[in-house]
C-alpha cells in the first residue's frame, strides 16, 4: 500500500513539472533619441532634403503604418543648405514639415557637397558631404514576360549600361503605376508639389545594385526577373552613385534578412550624416517607361 | 614498466603521457582495480593497479595541461534535458567550455568558436556532431568507451583546430563474452549488441539509436537515426585491426502530393543531413615492446540536402564534404629519460558548398548553381619528445609542421608545442605550456544552431589559415585520502585570421561566399578551477570559470573590439552524485553563467521613401555585443533505480527533472507590446522550462 501510494505521489510530482513553461523575463536596456535623420532625394533638378528626429526603441510610432512622420520626429524650423565647396550656397526652401527642397540648384558634375542644418529649436547642427553624379552614360532597357499569366507574372529586365569604368557604381529601381497610385497619399505641400510628384515611388527594398567592376568592354549588364502584372505600365530607373550610398544601400537592402539575433547580427546601417542617421546623396537619374498591355 | 608494457600493447591513441593510455583501459572495466596477469612471452611481475591511484599520479606527474578526462561513465550520471544524456553536454559543465544556445552541444572553448573543435570518433573528423539543430549529439551512450577534450597543451599529434580537440573512442566488443544494452528514453531509444566472431581472436559491436518524433508527434515528420559498427581483430598478442564506423541522418519529410484536395497546392519539403564515417587502424607492438605504432585509414562525409516543391516549381540546396584521411603514428621508449612520439598525416578534402538545382516557371528568380567545387590536400609530420630531467621536472617538447595546399596557393605553418611540469610534492605540481594550432578550414556560420547555412569552408588564395597560439599555468594537487584532484589553470590565447560574415552578408542563393567573409583576431584570457571527485558513493566536479574573450575586425562594429558572442564572465557548475543506497542513487546539477553579450537597439528613425509616399521605421542599434542577457541559474536532478530483471539481465530506470524551478535561461531579446504603459518592452525569451523525463536502460 505504502509503495503505491510513493508510485501515485511520483505521478503526481511528474504530471506537475512535465509541462512547464518559464515566463520572459524583462530588461531594461538604455535608450536614445532626438539624433539627427536626414534623407535626400533627387530628380528632375529638385533637390529634396528630408529632415527629422530619432525616437525612443520603445516608442509607439502608430503613424508609421499609414505613411506618415509622427509630427515630433520632424524638424519644423531648420535651415538648410547646400553649398559646393568655395562656390555658391543654397538655402532650401521650407516644402513641409521636415521637408526642405530647391528646383533652382545648378549642380556640377563630380563636385563635392556640403550640407549642413541648423535646427532653430536646439541649436544643433548637422553636417553631411557627398559627390554629385549625373547619369551620363548611354544605358538600353529591356522588358520580357518569361512566365506566368495575368497578374502573376514573371518579368525579365535587362538592363545596359555603356561607357562604365570599374569605379563607377549604379542602383535601378523599379515600380508601377498601379503601385504608385497605391502609394499615392502625398501629404499636403506649397506650389513645389509639382516637382516632388516627378519623384516616383521607388521603394528602396526594390532596387539592384550594379557594380562597374562587372562591367566587359566598359559594358555593364544586369539582369533581374520581378513579378508583375500584364496590364500595368512598368518605371524603371537608372542612377549612379558613390561608394558611400551604393554601401548604404547594400546594407539597406539587405537589412530584410536580418531578421533578429537567431539568424544574424543586427548592423546599423552606414550613413554620413554627422552626427545622426540616414544618408544624404545627389544624383541624377534615366528613367524607362514600359506599357506591359503591349508585351 | 608493466603499465607502460600494457599501454603500448593496449593503446588506441597515441598521447604525451602516455601511462593514461592502460588506464582508459582500466576505467573501462568499471572497477577500481585491475589484477593483470601478463602473457607468458611478456616477462612481467603480477601487479594490482588502482585505477584512481595511478590516474591521480598522472593528474600530478605529467606535463599534460588543459585536458578534461573524466570517465564517460562519471560524465553520463549528469542529469540531462529529456533523460538523454550526452556526452558533450557534461563536458560544457567543465571550465573553460562554454554552452552556445541552451539545450545545444555547441562549445565554445576558452573563447573560441564552435567551429575552433577538432571532434573525431576513432581518429575519423566529424564535421558536423549534432542531431536536431545541434540539440543532441551524434554519441550513442551505448557506445562510448573514452572521451577525451584537450583545451591547451595540445600534443603534438593533433592539429587542424584552433580552440580544442575531442577524441571520441567507441567500445571495443569483448573477445570472450555477449553484452547486450538496451536503453528505452522518451526522445530516443537506443541497443548495442557486442558479440565475439572468433572467440579469443575477432569481436563485433553494433549499435543503433533512432528518435520517436516522427511517431509520437504526426505533425512533425522529423527523425534522426545512429548506426555504429566495430569490428576488433587480434591477429596476435603484438597486432589488432580494428574497423570502425558511424552513419547518421536527419530527416524531415513533408509532402500533401497524395491529398485528395485538388485545389491545395501540392507542396513537399524533404530535407537529409548526415555524417557518414569509416575509420581502419592497425595498431602493432614490436617484440621488444619499445616500439609501438598506429596506421590509420579513415573516410569522412558530410552532406546536407534542401529539397522544395510548390506544384511545378522544384528547388534543390545541396553541400558536401569528404575527407580521405590517412596517418601514421610511432611511439618509442628505447632511450632512457625519453618518451618519444612522431607521425605523419595527410588528408585529401573535397568541399562543394551550395549546388542549386531549379525547375518550373516561378524558379526563374534563382540561380542554378554546380557549387564551387573545392579540392585540398592538408598534411602535418609531427615529433614530440617527453623527456624526464629530473625527479622532479618533466619537458615535453615538440612541433608540428602542417600545411594545406590550396589551387593557387600553399600555407606551410610550424607549431610549437612545448609543456614543463615541476613537481613541488607528491601530491601537487605546477605546469607550464604553450602550443600554436592553426586551422585550414572555417565554419562560417550565422547563427547559434546549425543551420543549413553554416558552411565549412577552406583556406583558399583569399581565405588564410586561422592560427591560435596559447600560453597556460596551472596548479594541479591531488588529496589520496578522499579521492580528490585539484587544478586551477590561467591561460591567455590569441586567435589570428578568424572568419564572420559581413555586416548584413546575403547567405541565401550565394554562390561566392568568400566576398561576404571578412578577417579579424580574438583574444581570449581566464582562470579555472576544477574539482573533481571520481570514486566513493560521492563522485562529482565543480567547475569555475573566469573568463574574457573578444573579437575585433577591422569591418564590424566600425573596427572597434567586442565581446565575442559567447563571453561569459562567470560559469560556475556544480555535478554531484550520491549512492543513497546500493540501489538508489541521485545526481544534480546546478549551473550558474553571466548572460551572453547581445546587440540591442537603442533607438528608431522614420526614413521616407523616394517618393514620399510611404515611410518606414529602421532600428539604431548598440555597438556589437555591447550589452548582456541576465544570468542563468539552473538546476537539473537525475533519480536512479537500479534492479535485476533476472539473473543476467539488469536494469536502470531514470527519473530526471531538466531545470526543476523553471527559471528563464534567456538566449534572445525580443521587442513585445506592454499592455500596461500601452508601449513596447523588451523581454529575454528562454527555450526551455521544467522537462520530465523517465527512461530504462536494460543490459545482459
Amino acid at each position: 500500500m505504502k509503495n503505491r501510494n510513493v508510485q501515485l505521489l511520483l505521478l503526481a510530482v511528474i504530471t506537475l513539472f512535465a509541462c512547464r513553461k518559464p515566463k520572459p523575463l524583462d530588461i531594461v536596456i538604455p535608450e536614445k533619441n532626438n539624433d539627427a535623420v536626414v534623407t535626400s532625394f533627387a530628380a528632375d533638378n529638385v533637390i529634396v532634403v528630408s529632415a527629422g528626429y530619432s525616437a525612443q526603441a520603445l516608442k509607439k510610432l502608430d503613424d508609421t503604418a499609414a505613411g506618415f512622420i509622427p509630427k515630433d520626429l520632424l524638424m519644423d524650423s531648420a535651415v538648410v543648405t547646400i553649398e559646393q565647396q568655395g562656390k555658391q550656397q543654397y538655402k532650401l526652401a521650407k516644402a513641409s514639415n521636415g521637408l526642405y527642397m530647391s528646383d533652382e540648384m545648378k549642380l556640377s558634375e563630380k563636385a563635392e557637397y556640403k550640407l549642413t542644418i541648423t535646427d532653430l529649436k536646439t541649436g544643433k547642427i548637422t553636417n553631411a558631404s557627398t559627390q554629385y553624379l549625373p547619369f551620363t552614360n548611354e544605358a538600353e532597357v529591356k522588358t520580357t514576360f518569361i512566365a506566368g499569366n495575368g497578374g502573376d507574372s514573371l518579368l525579365n529586365v535587362y538592363v545596359a549600361v555603356s561607357n562604365v569604368e570599374v569605379s563607377d557604381r549604379y542602383f535601378i529601381s523599379y515600380t508601377t503605376l498601379e503601385q504608385l497610385r497605391k502609394n499615392a497619399k502625398l501629404p499636403e505641400l506649397t506650389s513645389l508639389n509639382k516637382g516632388i510628384k516627378s519623384i516616383v515611388s521607388f521603394e528602396p527594398k526594390k532596387i539592384q545594385l550594379a557594380d562597374g567592376n562587372k562591367a566587359t568592354n566598359g559594358v555593364l549588364e544586369h539582369n533581374f526577373s520581378i513579378n508583375a502584372t500584364r496590364r500595368d505600365t512598368m518605371v524603371i530607373q537608372i542612377v549612379q552613385i558613390d561608394d558611400g550610398y551604393y554601401n548604404y544601400l547594400a546594407a539597406y537592402k539587405r537589412t530584410g534578412y536580418l531578421i533578429n539575433q537567431l539568424t544574424g547580427e543586427p548592423i546599423n546601417l552606414p550613413s554620413n550624416i554627422k552626427p545622426g542617421y540616414g544618408y544624404f546623396a545627389l544624383y541624377d537619374t534615366k528613367r524607362f517607361v514600359f506599357d506591359l498591355t503591349k508585351k | 614498466m608493466m603499465i607502460q608494457n600494457i599501454m603500448k600493447h593496449q593503446s588506441t591513441s597515441i598521447i604525451l603521457a602516455s601511462i593514461c593510455l592502460p588506464l582508459q583501459l582500466l576505467a573501462q572495466k568499471n572497477s577500481s582495480s585491475i589484477h593483470h596477469r601478463p602473457t607468458p612471452g611478456n616477462k612481467l611481475e603480477e601487479v594490482t593497479v588502482s585505477v584512481h591511484s595511478v590516474k591521480r599520479k598522472l593528474f600530478i606527474e605529467s606535463a599534460q595541461m588543459g585536458k578534461t578526462d573524466l570517465p564517460v561513465s562519471l560524465l553520463l550520471k549528469a542529469p540531462a534535458i529529456g533523460g538523454e544524456q550526452d556526452i558533450i553536454k557534461a563536458l560544457q559543465l567543465t571550465p573553460g567550455v562554454k554552452q552556445g544556445t541552451e539545450g545545444s552541444i555547441g562549445m565554445y572553448v576558452r573563447g573560441g568558436g564552435n567551429d575552433e573543435n577538432l571532434i573525431t570518433l576513432d581518429g575519423a573528423t566529424i564535421y558536423n556532431a549534432g542531431h536536431l539543430l545541434g540539440f543532441f549529439s551524434l554519441f550513442n551512450n551505448t557506445t562510448l568507451k573514452e572521451a577525451q577534450l584537450y583545451k591547451s597543451s595540445f600534443p603534438a599529434q593533433y592539429g587542424g583546430r584552433m580552440s580544442s580537440v575531442l577524441d571520441v573512442r567507441t567500445k571495443d566488443a569483448s573477445l570472450q563474452d555477449y553484452h547486450t544494452q538496451v536503453n528505452i528514453g522518451t526522445i530516443t531509444s537506443s541497443a548495442n549488441v557486442q558479440l565475439p566472431v572468433v572467440k579469443d581472436k575477432m569481436s563485433l559491436m553494433l549499435a543503433g539509436r533512432r528518435t520517436y518524433i516522427d511517431k509520437v508527434m504526426k505533425s512533425v515528420p522529423y527523425y534522426f537515426y545512429d548506426l555504429n559498427g566495430k569490428l576488433v581483430f587480434k591477429a596476435d598478442e603484438r597486432n589488432r585491426f580494428y574497423l570502425s564506423s558511424y552513419y547518421g541522418d536527419d530527416v524531415l519529410r513533408s509532402s500533401n502530393l497524395n491529398s485528395k484536395n485538388e485545389d491545395q497546392k501540392q507542396i513537399a519539403t524533404n530535407i537529409k543531413m548526415g555524417n557518414k564515417v569509416w575509420s581502419a587502424k592497425w595498431n602493432r607492438l614490436s617484440a621488444n615492446n619499445l616500439f609501438a605504432s598506429d596506421l590509420n585509414l579513415s573516410y569522412s562525409n558530410f552532406k546536407y540536402l534542401v529539397d522544395g516543391r510548390a506544384d511545378n516549381n522544384i528547388l534543390s540546396v545541396r553541400s558536401a564534404i569528404r575527407d580521405y584521411n590517412g596517418r601514421y603514428d610511432i611511439r618509442y621508449s628505447g632511450i632512457n629519460g625519453h618518451k618519444i612520439t612522431s607521425g605523419i598525416h595527410a588528408t585529401y578534402h573535397y568541399f562543394n558548398p551550395n549546388i542549386v538545382n531549379t525547375s518550373g516557371p516561378q524558379m526563374a528568380l534563382f540561380t542554378n548553381s554546380a557549387g564551387k567545387k573545392i579540392y585540398n590536400t592538408e598534411a602535418a609530420v609531427y615529433v614530440n619528445d617527453e623527456i624526464t630531467l629530473n625527479a622532479k621536472c618533466l619537458l615535453a617538447a615538440g612541433v608540428r609542421l602542417s600545411g594545406m595546399a590550396t589551387g593557387g596557393k600553399n600555407y606551410i605553418s610550424p607549431e610549437p608545442r612545448i609543456g614543463f611540469k615541476y613537481s613541488l610534492s607528491e601530491a601537487s605540481s605546477l605546469k607550464l605550456s604553450y602550443a600554436r594550432m592553426t586551422q585550414y578550414l572555417h565554419l562560417v556560420s550565422s547563427s547559434s544552431l546549425a543551420l543549413p547555412t553554416d558552411l565549412w569552408y577552406p583556406v583558399t588564395d583569399n581565405i588564410k589559415p586561422g592560427i591560435s597560439d596559447q600560453l597556460s599555468i596551472g596548479y594541479y594537487h591531488t588529496i589520496p585520502s578522499m579521492d580528490i584532484s585539484i587544478s586551477t589553470e590561467l591561460y591567455y590565447k590569441r586567435m589570428q585570421n578568424l572568419l564572420e560574415y559581413k555586416e548584413g552578408a546575403l547567405l541565401v542563393m550565394n554562390n561566392d561566399y568568400e566576398k561576404e567573409l571578412v578577417h579579424g583576431c580574438g583574444e581570449a584570457y581566464g582562470a579555472e578551477l576544477f574539482v573533481s571527485k571520481t570514486a566513493g558513493r560521492f563522485t562529482g566536479w565543480l567547475g569555475y570559470t573566469l573568463s574574457f574573450a573578444t573579437r575585433r575586425f577591422d569591418s564590424l562594429n566600425g573596427g572597434k573590439q567586442y565581446y565575442a558572442r559567447y563571453d561569459r564572465r562567470h560559469d560556475l557548475s556544480l555535478v554531484a552524485m550520491y549512492d543513497i543506497t546500493p540501489k538508489w542513487s541521485i545526481s544534480t546539477t546546478w549551473i550558474y553563467a553571466t548572460g551572453s553579450p547581445f546587440t540591442g537597439q537603442v533607438s528608431q528613425y522614420i526614413v521616407p521613401s523616394p517618393g514620399l509616399t510611404g515611410v518606414e521605421a529602421l532600428p539604431a542599434y548598440t555597438g556589437r555585443n555591447e550589452l548582456r542577457l541576465s544570468a542563468s541559474f539552473r538546476t537539473d536532478m537525475d533519480l536512479q533505480y537500479k534492479f535485476k530483471v533476472s539473473k543476467r539481465v539488469k536494469a536502470d530506470a531514470h527519473l530526471s527533472v531538466y531545470n526543476v524551478f523553471n527559471r528563464t535561461q534567456p538566449y534572445t531579446v525580443q521587442r513585445v507590446p506592454d499592455e500596461k504603459n500601452n508601449g513596447y518592452k523588451y523581454q529575454q525569451k528562454g527555450l526551455f522550462g521544467t522537462i520530465t523525463a523517465a527512461s530504462l536502460n536494460i543490459s545482459l
